[in-house]
């Protein structure tokens, strides 16, 4: 089997194993055995680093990088695109799970979300507000469809029918260090929030209420009061990529 | 033409393994900084990838060794 990863991908002929006292079991090779490549056999290094410059690049661009600095043209950016998805999916289940344990723990305390405010209303209470709406749009399951999709139906109906954008919103905290931490709510495989933004912010605040001194969480109950405007946010300050 | 051998020796500086030693050539054309920078970078995309597979081969063989071990 070929195995794709941060160097050249070489062939390797691995072992396969047969319990012989046990014949209508599968049999397993020796990465069964050892958990390893339980998905695809594309190294975890080579998935960290197509997924980190999918942050900054096109899923196309990530392609051309990844065979500059392999030698070889190993992942295709549609493949590229199903790594980031399945990563993104991982961790937002591991985000669910953390919340969900958080609000289940009942010697936390959680601080209240101030729903709507009016940020034109002059009387209101001054905060800081870090806002950066990032919208994208959905992409086509695959290449091949979108072509067919051209070739069947009439151009003007094929313009109209754009895929939908995917919003992000991305509320910052400010830690008493000076850096900034980023919270964005977790997704499914479709971008649709499996956990609302608000409570992913309760739950957080809650865990650094009890790590980290009061100081640093009023200042965080400043960013909060203004959570629920990000989520509904269209403004000019957003920032619109629509290069990918 | 300068020539790199590659030994992979495991703890108690055995070969590790098919190969005892396997050899690269430098292929600069001139001895320009940038022709001596493209044969190098040209022998890491040929050993790394050769050190990574036998290494995996080794670690395989070692788990394969493990397993006819009567006694686990």
């Amino acid at each position: 089997m070929t195995i794709k990863n941060t160097l050249w991908p070489h062939y390797f002929q691995v072992q396969r194993f047969k319990d012989a006292t046990r014949p209508d079991e599968k049999e397993q090779t020796y990465f069964d055995l050892t958990g390893q490549f339980r998905e695809a056999y594309i190294s975890l290094r080579l998935q960290e680093l197509s997924a980190y410059y999918s942050n900054r690049l096109s899923y196309k661009e990530v392609e051309n990088l990844v065979a500059r600095v392999t030698g070889d043209r190993q992942l295709s950016d549609q493949k590229i695109w199903q790594i980031v998805n399945h990563k993104t999916v991982e961790i937002g289940q591991a985000w669910q799970i953390e919340v969900e344990q958080t609000f289940g723990n009942k010697a936390l305390s959680f601080p209240k979300i101030q729903d709507k405010i009016d940020i034109y209303d002059s009387e209101s209470r001054e905060v800081i507000v870090f806002e950066d709406a990032i919208q994208v749009r959905g992409q086509k399951k695959n290449r091949v469809q979108k072509q067919k999709d051209n070739e069947e139906r009439p151009a003007q109906t094929v313009a109209k029918e754009k895929a939908p954008p995917v919003f992000t919103n991305v509320v910052m905290l400010q830690k008493k260090n000076q850096e900034f931490e980023y919270i964005a709510a977790p997704v499914d495989e479709t971008g649709q929030e499996i956990v609302s933004l608000p409570d992913v912010l309760k739950s957080r605040a809650a865990l650094l209420r009890s790590v980290i001194n009061y100081c640093i969480i009023t200042q965080f109950l400043k960013y909060f009061e203004v959570s629920a405007c990000l989520a509904k946010s269209s403004s000019g300050l957003s920032r619109t990529d629509l290069s990918r | 033409m300068p020539t790199i051998e590659l030994a992979l020796r495991d703890d108690n500086n055995q070969i590790m393994g098919h190969q005892s030693v396997k050899k690269y050539s430098l292929d600069w054309k001139s001895q320009s900084f940038h022709d001596i920078e493209g044969a190098v970078e040209n022998f890491k995309n040929l050993a790394l990838p050769d050190i990574e597979l036998a290494l995996l081969e080794a670690t395989q063989r070692a788990f394969i060794e493990n397993k006819k071990r009567p006694d686990l």
